[in-house]
């Protein structure tokens, strides 16, 4: 092969478009050629860098440059109904809110209005004691929640106790131990353990 | 192909996403083809986003039978040509580049002596790459065009052929005739020193 022939084939060469006879061919030429290997070197590196583009790029944000270069169509709606969406629902949430709200701000107004101060009264005279409880339902029967009191040291026991209307089952307790119906009671319930509760019914105050 | 005929349907259906996904699929081949045909990254950046908005407006021209991405860069094609054209008329009919010439009628690899000697090489490949760009934009239009194409990823002989509307043979001799020429170019600018 010569070097004019060899020179028409070796682009062919390396776009990989030869014959496997012309390959075999030019490769023996260039074993020996030195100006065709250079020629041959010369267009495969200019070839290699060409084929290299990961350099050649527009700068970040090119697509939403495009975006926002678009002309505004009504096709173009598809992002519309989002911040529309995102607004109503938001505006749902807080009706909601507010309906949620609002009911038990009332409660609280009517409880604290209807609640009632219950005076209770123990007669110990007759008894030495050192504290008196009273538990019952409002107060989950924790003894020591709630203390009557003997001011004046005369064996009466007295309390007050802010309930809300209801009944109330209720005991006294007598120095953390001993737990006794209250006698003065209008009502009475079994407890189910052979014991029997008073019972209390606190009705709403019929004054404004 | 399937993709992309189905990206263009629903963007015609108003989903920008769609347009989206196709910008950023092809907008590192349209960059490229802009940037070897126009010579700066400006230029080329500025002729991308042309291509892409003139693409968005045309998308109900598009015809599914033909391949997309050919018909894109046919677009992208005809933006850079205006474009050079452009300048060529802003500079009056005074190139300040001077192109390269072939010799007519003579095949070049009859024009290179057998004793030819090189001279020395370029080690830096970004000196050289640079100066691989600066050839390709003395190319004659006809040699840029293919070459550009040809350098670009995912592009056959018959997709080039089908842009340009040029024979299949036509476009491989052009892009050799090409790539010779901008070896000659860079063996001048050796010589220089």
């Amino acid at each position: 092969m010569e070097c004019k022939r060899a020179r028409e084939i070796i682009d062919f060469y390396i776009d990989g478009e030869i014959t496997q006879k012309e390959k075999e061919e030019l490769e023996e030429h260039l074993k020996t050629c030195i100006s065709c290997n250079r020629y041959y070197e010369d267009i495969l590196r200019l070839h290699n860098i060409l084929s290299n583009e990961e350099y050649l790029q527009p700068r970040e944000g090119f697509t939403q440059r495009v975006i926002s270069n678009l002309p505004k169509k009504r096709k173009v709606f598809s992002w519309f109904p989002k911040p529309a969406l995102i607004g109503a629902f938001s505006l749902i949430i807080l009706l909601v809110f507010a309906f949620i709200k609002f009911p038990l701000l009332n409660i609280g107004k009517e409880n604290l209005k209807d609640m009632v101060k219950v005076q209770f009264m123990l007669n110990l005279q007759n008894a030495e004691a050192k504290s008196v409880s009273i538990v019952g339902d409002f107060n989950d029967w924790q003894v020591g929640k709630d203390l009557l009191s003997d001011p004046d040291g005369d064996g009466i026991w007295v309390g007050e106790i802010t309930l809300r209307p209801g009944k109330y089952q209720y005991v006294f307790v007598i120095d953390g131990k001993k737990w006794i119906p209250d006698p003065r009671a209008r009502e009475v319930s079994k407890d189910g353990f052979g014991s029997i509760n008073s019972v209390i019914e606190v009705r709403k105050r019929l004054t404004k | 192909m399937f993709e992309d005929a189905y990206l263009v349907k629903r963007t015609l259906e108003g989903d920008i996403r769609a347009f989206e996904a196709l910008i950023d699929k092809y907008k590192n081949m349209v960059f490229t083809i802009s940037f070897r045909m126009l010579g700066n990254h400006a230029d080329a950046e500025d002729a991308s986003q042309e291509v892409f908005l003139r693409l968005f407006n045309s998308l109900k021209k598009y015809n599914s039978n033909h391949k997309f991405s050919n018909w894109l860069y046919q677009i992208t094609m005809n933006i850079c040509r205006d474009e050079l054209r452009k300048r060529k008329n802003a500079k009056g009919n005074i190139s300040l580049d001077e192109p390269l010439k072939e010799q007519d009628g003579k095949d070049i690899a009859s024009l290179i002596p057998d004793d030819y000697n090189l001279p020395e090489r370029i080690v830096e490949e970004n000196e050289l790459r640079d100066r691989l760009e600066m050839a390709i934009q003395k190319l004659p239009p006809d040699y840029r065009e293919p070459l550009a194409l040809r350098y670009t990823k995912g592009l056959s002989y018959e997709d080039i052929s089908s842009i340009l509307k040029l024979p299949v043979g036509t476009v491989k001799v052009r892009i050799h005739r090409a790539r010779r020429m901008i070896r000659e170019a860079l063996k001048q600018d050796l010589e220089t020193y």
